[in-house]
């Protein structure tokens, strides 16, 4: 890159490319290089360790002419290969079963023996009964780490059937094995940062509502319950832990959670030792992330004695990357694998990033503040960004990860520019510990404009006890009381006290056997059915703005009906799948419609649009914690505008809402409703 | 008129080939799949979903993109999000096809050709680390196993947690199934089987004491060298938790000839007294052959010098089905 190109990048928005290559190695004909492992000798020898038990040996990998390196085979034959260790020249490889030291007893560059420094967890020989590794410490202690087994049918609850398993073990060099901390799902990655923190990332799925990267320290509980069995908790393997009900132990949160659509399956984290050669981001971690195939950056700092930061994109294209190491010249080698999940391709072998001298413009640092960020950049802008932030949290549940819950616009306060052009501060944001903060940052030409930080603490004030992942009900659980406590029995007694309904019969329903697109009514008092084509909408007599609501319903073939909320803004009742989609704004992330002819439970909360005093709208009107039968399928769902059907295009502050009754046939039962206002 | 023709000849054929109607799996995707995960498999479907619905054009399944995985996937569903089982809604068959075709969607990967997962031993020995099934009790596994390659075509199975033999072969090694699907399938030895441990659950060729029946061993090492595959442990008295000996042994055809006997493993074992210990140490004392094979019938071991090395042949005799069975052949010499 020569230096008008550098002029010329310095004036436009420039992209990954232009800041930091990616190149492939070349691998060896015919094979396949399923890397889950990655370190270097003193001289320069990349070895790599494979999911196929092998460990490579590479001469010349940081050569800048491809077709110099050389490969061979050090190792065969090893169960698996997730994680590799150089110390002092010595070759460790963590095994699916054992970690182990290997060694080249003739100096052939072929490892001749084999010494297990531990095998000490337990394995029933499920698949997916992974082990990962493993940096070292200070004192020579590997950690690594055990995955839990996912047996079928019911796979999506991972179980700890031997001991040990959902852990991250301590191993001392001569191979004492001690249990270190516990709840942990998949956990891919480990690594320890400048600060010499020992962190490992997790994967999303079940009591991990996304993939999280963690601050490990002796004894901690990360979340996922099926290790607690080998505890006292459960007295050492005679009890199960529920894999559906919450443990009563408190897990330790992220110091991370990262956004879904950036990771899937976070690999592990390296911190930047290259003292600027590979750019300007010393000390900072770089994080593999498997299914997308980039890799991210992670700022972490320390508010409160509480670990937390900020994730941001930093490249993508890189393949499937699972692990990340930085070699002796400063290029970040990435180790390539999908094999049996998929995900970028490349799907094998190895990625080679390097900083190509050409300064990017990017946020440097984000610290929080009490009231808004503090954001450094790599070098001076002129002009102060258009900002847009939200917030949202998780649920913890057992739930095959978590959407991002009771999610908020956030007000951008104050934005300043300091003088020099490298630091912009964003104050006066009314900010909560125990949610993430999503920003983006436009108009300044930031090669990445957009961060999320979890805000574990604010760095003043007492200490939240309040989890960014938060436990919830599980889905199944079906014990909720809703009387009392402000709740409108709004269908009890004379149910047309309440509703204005021509044409809808109080009655008993059922499916009609012979033409199951009909219902077949009785006497009775336990539904309401609009009958004929001239039937109106099921209206309130009342206004309301926000509410919770809570209704039964039944639908017959072909059903179709809505809730219209404030008789604007739809929540589709409909028998198909698309059943509690929010008509213009998000559809159910899970299938809780259970078919025509089958009682169900709605609940909801629906909040008003808000406007200033000019009657200008301040913010859209919502659904928040949608479900069917106690089965969540939307946590918050925004409607930019009224959806079609409203009786107005007009949004105001309150109004009735209807169920609709001119689309098709509905039986409804027991509407109770609690205004929030 | 030669359309004609062509058709008139095809005809019988497609009738006596009695062909099954193959599922449709674009149909069926189209109807069943395309809404949520789009027509492309893109995840753009008509539906929005949060998280968004599955793409498969990047790959990134949740639970495998193998056809197994995939397959299970459609038939159960995953719990908790909008993807349901289409068990009972869908034919085995055609939700094998729409497992194809979605697996169709994704970047294609090298498929490792299964031939391509078997190790032979070839210039020098060979150790295999993996799991392996048990052959005493079916659905049981042996997490933690070795499979030693001789360059004599011997291949000796082994279980890390006992130390104790599980099988001898000869022939073919091991094919890796680990190295398909999502990974931590069993081990697959392929030599003929020659003896394996299928009448009770207790490896042989354990060593035993009597101040200690219960010794324990812990797996040190595998080593390859001078052309042989070997393995080293430690026997420790459990009931005092002291390391009493190291021992490092590998096996081999025997070159001898016996009259009676068809093959002959030997099994070498040197050993170095680590630990003064009370006991007697007996090896192989507590197991009888099977059936077809006769052993050693129990070795004792003087009480030793600390940091001696003893050295001694141990050797599974495979008798000649004319012959009885006898149990007597071993030997030792002193280093």
């Amino acid at each position: 890159m020569n230096s008008l190109c550098i002029l010329l990048l310095a004036g436009c928005q420039t992209v990954e490319a232009d800041h930091y290559s990616v190149e492939f190695l070349p691998i060896p004909d015919g094979e396949t290089l399923e890397v889950g492992g990655i370190d270097f000798l003193s001289d320069g020898t990349m070895l790599l360790s494979t999911r196929r038990g092998r460990v490579w040996w590479v001469d010349n990998a940081m050569s800048d002419d491809m077709s110099q390196m050389k490969f061979h085979i050090f190792a065969e034959g090893l169960h698996e290969g997730l994680g590799l260790e150089v110390i002092d020249d010595e070759i460790f490889v963590m095994q699916r079963g054992e970690l182990s030291h290997l060694i080249d007893l003739d100096g052939d560059q072929i490892c001749d023996r084999i010494e297990a420094v531990s095998q000490d967890w337990g394995m029933t020989g499920n698949y997916h009964e992974f082990a990962f590794g493993m940096p070292v410490d200070e004192q020579g202690n590997f950690y690594i780490s055990t995955n839990v087994g996912f047996w079928s049918p019911d796979w999506w609850h991972g179980k700890a059937k031997a001991p040990r398993r959902g852990t991250i073990l301590k191993v001392t060099p001569d191979g004492e094995t001690t249990w270190f901390a516990s709840g942990v799902r998949s956990p891919c990655g480990l690594g320890i940062d400048s600060q010499r923190r020992l962190l490992y990332t997790d994967n999303q799925g079940d009591w991990m509502p996304v993939c999280g990267l963690f601050d490990v320290k002796q004894d901690d509980f990360f979340g996922h319950p099926s290790s607690l069995r080998w505890t006292a908790d459960y007295e050492f393997g005679a009890i199960d832990p529920s894999t559906t009900v919450a443990p009563k132990r408190q897990p330790k949160s992220a110091a991370i959670w990262i956004p879904y659509d950036w990771s899937r399956s976070t690999g592990n984290l390296v911190h930047d030792t290259t003292a600027g050669k590979f750019g300007p981001f010393e000390d900072q971690l770089f994080v593999a992330e498997l299914t997308l195939g980039n890799v991210l950056r992670v700022m972490l700092e320390d508010v409160q004695g509480v670990t937390q930061g900020a994730v941001v994109q930093f490249r993508e294209g890189v393949g499937s990357a699972i692990r990340v190491r930085f070699a002796p010249d400063g290029s970040l080698f990435a180790g390539l694998t999908n094999r049996g999940w998929g995900g970028l391709a490349p799907g094998s072998g190895v990625a080679r990033m390097r900083y190509r001298d050409v300064l990017p413009l990017e946020m440097a640092n984000i610290s929080l503040r009490q009231d808004g960020f503090v954001i450094d950049l790599t070098k001076p802008v002129t002009s102060i960004p258009t900002i847009e932030a939200r917030s949202y949290d998780y649920n913890y549940w057992w739930d095959y990860g978590s959407p991002e819950m009771r999610e908020k616009q956030l007000d951008v306060g104050d934005v300043e520019l300091s003088d020099d052009g490298l630091q912009i501060t964003i104050s006066n944001m009314k900010l909560s510990a125990g949610r993430c903060v999503r920003m983006q940052l436009f108009g300044i030409g930031l090669l990445h404009d957009e961060f999320a930080y979890t805000i574990n603490q604010l760095p003043e004030g007492e200490l939240c006890s309040e989890r960014v992942a938060k436990t919830v009900a599980p889905p199944e659980a079906r014990t909720v009381a809703e009387e009392g406590d402000g709740w409108l029995t709004t269908t009890w007694g004379d149910p047309f006290d309440n509703w204005v309904a021509d044409g809808w019969k109080l009655c008993s329903a059922s499916l009609d056997k012979s033409n199951p697109s009909r219902f077949e009514l009785n006497v009775g008092n336990s539904a309401l059915v609009n009958t004929g084509p001239n039937a109106t909408h099921f209206t309130s007599k009342d206004s309301y703005g926000d509410v919770e609501f809570r209704f039964s319903f039944m639908l017959p073939e072909g059903g179709d009906s809505g809730l219209y909320m404030m008789s604007r803004y739809e929540l589709q009742l409909t028998d198909d799948s698309s059943c509690g989609e929010i008509i213009g704004s998000k559809n159910p992330r899970a299938q809780a419609y259970n078919g025509a002819g089958e009682w169900h439970i709605m609940r909801g909360r629906f909040l008003a649009p808000r406007f200033d005093a000019d009657g200008n709208k301040t913010r859209n009107a919502r659904f928040e914690d949608i479900s069917i039968d106690y089965v969540s399928i939307i946590g918050a769902a925004e409607c930019n505008a009224v959806t079609g059907g409203a009786v107005s295009q007009q949004e105001v502050a309150s109004a009735p809402m209807f169920f609709q009754a001119t689309a098709g046939t509905i039986a409804i039962a027991d509407v109770r409703l609690k205004p929030l206002d | 008129m030669i359309s004609l023709t062509v058709i008139g000849l095809l005809l019988p054929l497609a009738a006596s080939q009695e062909p099954a109607a193959d599922p449709d799996g674009q149909a069926i995707y189209t109807q069943s799949c395309a809404l949520c995960h789009g027509e492309k498999g893109d995840g753009n479907g008509a539906a929005k979903f949060d998280p968004p619905a599955r793409s498969f054009v990047n790959g990134g399944y949740s639970f495998g993109n193998t056809p197994n995985a995939v397959f299970n996937t459609i038939s159960n569903g995953i719990g908790g999000t909008a993807m349901p089982a289409f068990q009972g809604q869908l034919t085995e068959a055609e939700i094998k096809a729409v497992a194809t075709l979605v697996i169709g969607f994704a970047p294609q990967e090298e498929i490792s050709d299964p031939l391509a997962a078997v190790l032979q031993v070839s210039e020098r020995p060979q150790i295999i680390r993996g799991g392996l099934n048990a052959y005493h009790k079916k659905n049981t596994v042996i997490p933690r196993a070795l499979v030693l390659g001789g360059l004599d075509g011997l291949s000796v199975e082994l279980d890390t947690a006992t130390m104790g033999v599980l099988a001898f072969r000869r022939g073919d090694f091991v094919q890796r199934n680990d190295w398909g699907d999502r990974g931590g399938a069993m081990l697959e030895p392929m030599g003929e089987l020659l003896m394996s441990n299928t009448e009770n659950g207790n490896s042989w060729g354990l060593f035993s004491a009597s101040g200690f029946r219960d010794a324990k061993f812990k797996f040190v090492a595998t080593e390859v060298s001078e052309q042989k595959a070997k393995v080293v442990y430690r026997i420790i008295d459990s009931e005092n938790s002291v390391e009493v000996a190291e021992v490092v042994e590998y096996f081999e055809i025997a070159k001898e000839r016996y009259t009676d006997a068809d093959f002959v493993v030997n099994q070498q074992i040197l050993i170095t007294w680590l630990a003064e210990c009370d006991a007697s140490l007996f090896y192989g004392a507590s197991y009888e052959a099977p059936t077809g094979w006769r052993v050693g019938r129990g070795l004792r071991l003087d009480q030793a010098e600390l940091g001696r090395s003893f050295s001694f042949l141990y050797q599974y005799v495979q008798v000649k089905e004319t012959l009885p069975s006898e149990s007597q052949h071993s030997e030792h010499d002193h280093e």
